[in-house]
């Protein structure tokens, strides 16, 4: 990594600030699937082993605080808030007391059982400073590592945008803060989740391969590629998704570069693909000593679609994020997927999903998005000849996105048509924000040289009011 | 100058949109039929028309918060009748998610009782489901004049008369429960965090963007 400016510690500060912020807004638990993870980490700080059943039946220490919380009544439910009588305050407060040196975990992890450790072994750190301390207070630890993971994903989306647009150095800056300041990265990141790790993989792997698109594929830059893979299928299942665009970025370079050097280029792409499969190789080898399935979780995976309709699974993707082409079954009647979906989400649903903004606030939110996109759009028209030139970059980066799209459509399909769009969650997106930040910094470029900063400042301070009011609106669900 | 103009410009009117904001008031609960939300009433997958009747509809109620289940639900129009006469009417589109659904309807000037109230759910893929109370026949709700096993649980909300500038101290007080470190402190250290963040970024941009 050259020298990184100021701007970029900035950026990195500023998303760590505000997931940190997010951290202290939303309740304990009240964040899709924390209890799952939160139950993870216990099992394996508590007793060195990972969790082996996806029933909800955590420890003991859990239950009983999820239950002084009245987790069960709040969740999915905006009519009802968190506690704040005195007798439910003073119950958990004993609970929290009499439970601050138990210790044990249990098998069970819901849907986080059966996810790769890596995430929850860190978070392990914090759960075992905190040791002596009661669970609300590791968990709020545990959240603020999640918080500080923020600040690296800003800081490699600032270095993405550095990379992608050299000549616009005013841009980077407004890219940068657009994602450190996007209330859905602020909320998601103030949870202990490991997707909040896949995003800053994510970024750190788009920055990777914009600068070996800039500079070429150099050793380190191989080993750094391999070694970001290597961490994403050690964090999440899901990682896989990336993979295939990886692999089509690797192979390209390599084409593009052995022009040049062969030897050079065919040894870095060896380095890059065998530390990143290492981890599935061991993952492997170790399944077929435990007598399991091969590809053991994601074979399950792979298999629950395996009867389904291959055509029938395409369409449904394709539907899932945008209209219906004419020939496609109607996978979701009365249902403008790409808006009510994806967008509306984007704009803002927060706790377990129940937590909405009134429903003109996501009309109005058209008039800014649909400004932002044309701006774009016009700095793109504008530098159609650079464009052109690096149509295989944005080729990889295509893939990369289309990759993370179809593994989150694929695994809603399993469940269709009883649930329309299980995964219908944006969260699931937020891999792709270094490409978010290079479309705001695009935008910001696209009013010109005149008015291009003041739009880039415009445009900040959009997405820093989007924050404040986010977290105003989770306030008023939870606390008023 | 432009640049600091912006930033400036832009803060300030943050703050007169929170500031007019807090001036509004949170819907209150206004009235509530009284069912429980333990059973299963209903399961769909096609469009519906459910009524309740002998219902209260309370002054001033402004939406209609009704117990149903889906992830990717339908869209729903609800109306309230007295008699045949349409006393108001809502809808919400498709797309919500959850356990509860609130369906704004047009503000009613006075209480009405005997009120009947109806849910049309559009068409669609995926099972919706209405949770409510078993009751007895004649209490129960009616799908297409067919009684359904029980009652919906069904709350009526109306616009608050406090403001959210009142009730600052008490949203505070209440952030700083049921947490790790307890405290009204929570609010100034989130205060801090956010004007921590704001100050870096906008600084740095007026250095950037010159």
């Amino acid at each position: 990594m050259t020298s990184v400016p100021t701007a970029g510690w900035i950026c990195a500060i500023v998303a760590c600030l505000n997931a940190t912020a997010w951290s202290f807004v939303t309740p304990p638990f009240q964040v899709s699937d924390e209890p799952s993870h939160f139950a993870y980490v216990k099992q394996f700080a508590d007793t060195g082993h990972l969790p082996s059943s996806s029933s909800e039946v955590f420890s003991t220490e859990e239950i009983l605080i999820l239950s002084d919380l009245h987790y069960d009544e709040i969740r999915e439910q905006p009519n009802h808030q968190s506690i704040s009588s005195n007798a439910a305050v003073q119950k958990l407060q004993s609970d929290l007391k009499q439970t601050e040196e138990s210790r044990g975990g249990s098998r069970a992890a819901a849907v986080a059982t059966g996810e790769p450790p890596l995430y929850y072994a860190l978070e392990s750190i914090p759960y075992d400073l905190a040791s002596k301390s009661n669970l609300l207070t590791r968990l709020q630890l545990m959240r603020l590592l999640s918080a500080l993971m923020c600040g690296v994903t800003g800081l490699f989306v600032f270095l993405f945008i550095r990379e992608v647009l050299p000549q616009t150095s005013w841009a980077w800056i407004v890219g940068g803060l657009s994602i450190a300041l996007t209330p859905l990265l602020g909320f998601a990141s103030g949870a202990v989740n490991p997707e909040v790790m896949i995003y800053t993989i994510s970024a750190a792997l788009f920055y990777c391969f914009a600068k070996a698109f800039r500079g070429g594929l150099t050793p380190k830059l191989a080993i750094a590629i391999g070694a970001v893979t290597a961490l994403g299928f050690l964090t999440k299942l899901s990682f896989v998704g990336l993979a295939p665009g990886m692999l089509i970025g690797l192979v390209y370079l390599t084409y593009r570069d052995a022009q040049t050097s062969r030897r050079m280029a065919y040894r870095c792409f060896a380095l890059a693909t065998s530390i990143a499969v290492a981890p599935v190789v061991v993952y492997v080898l170790l399944n077929a000593i435990a007598s399991q399935p091969l590809g053991g979780a994601i074979a399950n995976a792979a298999n629950a679609s395996v009867n389904r309709s291959i055509p029938g699974e395409i369409d449904y993707i394709w539907q899932f994020y945008l209209p219906r082409l004419p020939g496609m079954p109607h996978d979701f009647p009365g249902i403008f997927t790409t808006r009510q979906l994806w967008f509306n989400a984007y704009i803002g649903l927060y706790g377990w999903l129940d937590t909405t903004f009134p429903s003109w606030v996501y009309d109005v939110a058209l008039i800014p998005a649909g400004a932002i996109a044309f701006l774009c759009l016009r700095a793109l028209v504008v530098n159609r000849a650079a464009l052109r030139r690096r149509l295989p970059e944005l080729a990889v980066y295509g893939c990369l996105s289309v990759g993370v799209m179809a593994i989150v459509g694929a695994a809603s399909y399993a469940q269709f048509p009883a649930i329309d769009a299980e995964y219908r969650q944006a969260r699931y997106m937020l891999p792709l924000v270094p490409l978010l930040g290079l479309v705001c910094a695009l935008a910001a470029r696209g009013a010109g040289r005149r008015w291009g900063p003041v739009a880039g400042a415009m445009l900040v301070l959009l997405v820093f009011a989007h924050d404040i009011f986010s977290q105003l609106l989770v306030i008023s669900r939870y606390y008023a | 100058m432009r640049i600091p103009i912006t930033l400036a410009t832009g803060l300030a009117l943050i703050a007169i949109a929170i500031g007019v904001t807090l001036t509004r008031s949170p819907a209150r609960l206004a009235g509530a039929n009284g069912a429980t939300r333990e059973n299963l009433l209903l399961e769909t997958t096609t469009a519906v028309d459910v009524c309740q009747p002998n219902e209260v509809l309370p002054r001033d109620t402004s939406a209609v918060r009704l117990s149903m289940e889906a992830i990717t639900g339908p869209k729903l129009t609800a109306e309230v009748l007295a008699g045949p006469r349409l006393v108001t009417d809502g809808e919400l589109g498709s797309g919500w998610i959850g356990k509860v659904v609130t369906i704004p309807v047009r503000q009613t000037a006075s209480t009405i009782r005997g009120a009947t109230v109806c849910l049309a759910v559009a068409p669609q893929d995926e099972t919706v489901s209405l949770i409510g109370e078993k009751t007895p026949q004649p209490l129960a709700a009616l799908r297409d004049g067919t009684p359904l096993p029980g009652r919906m649980q069904i709350e009526y909300l109306r616009p608050g008369d406090r403001s959210w500038w009142s009730r600052i101290a008490s949203v505070v007080q209440h952030m700083g429960q049921g947490r790790a470190w307890s405290g009204t402190w929570i609010g100034l250290l989130l205060a801090l965090l956010m004007g921590a963040a704001a100050t870096l970024a906008f600084r740095q941009m007026a250095r950037d963007l010159r």
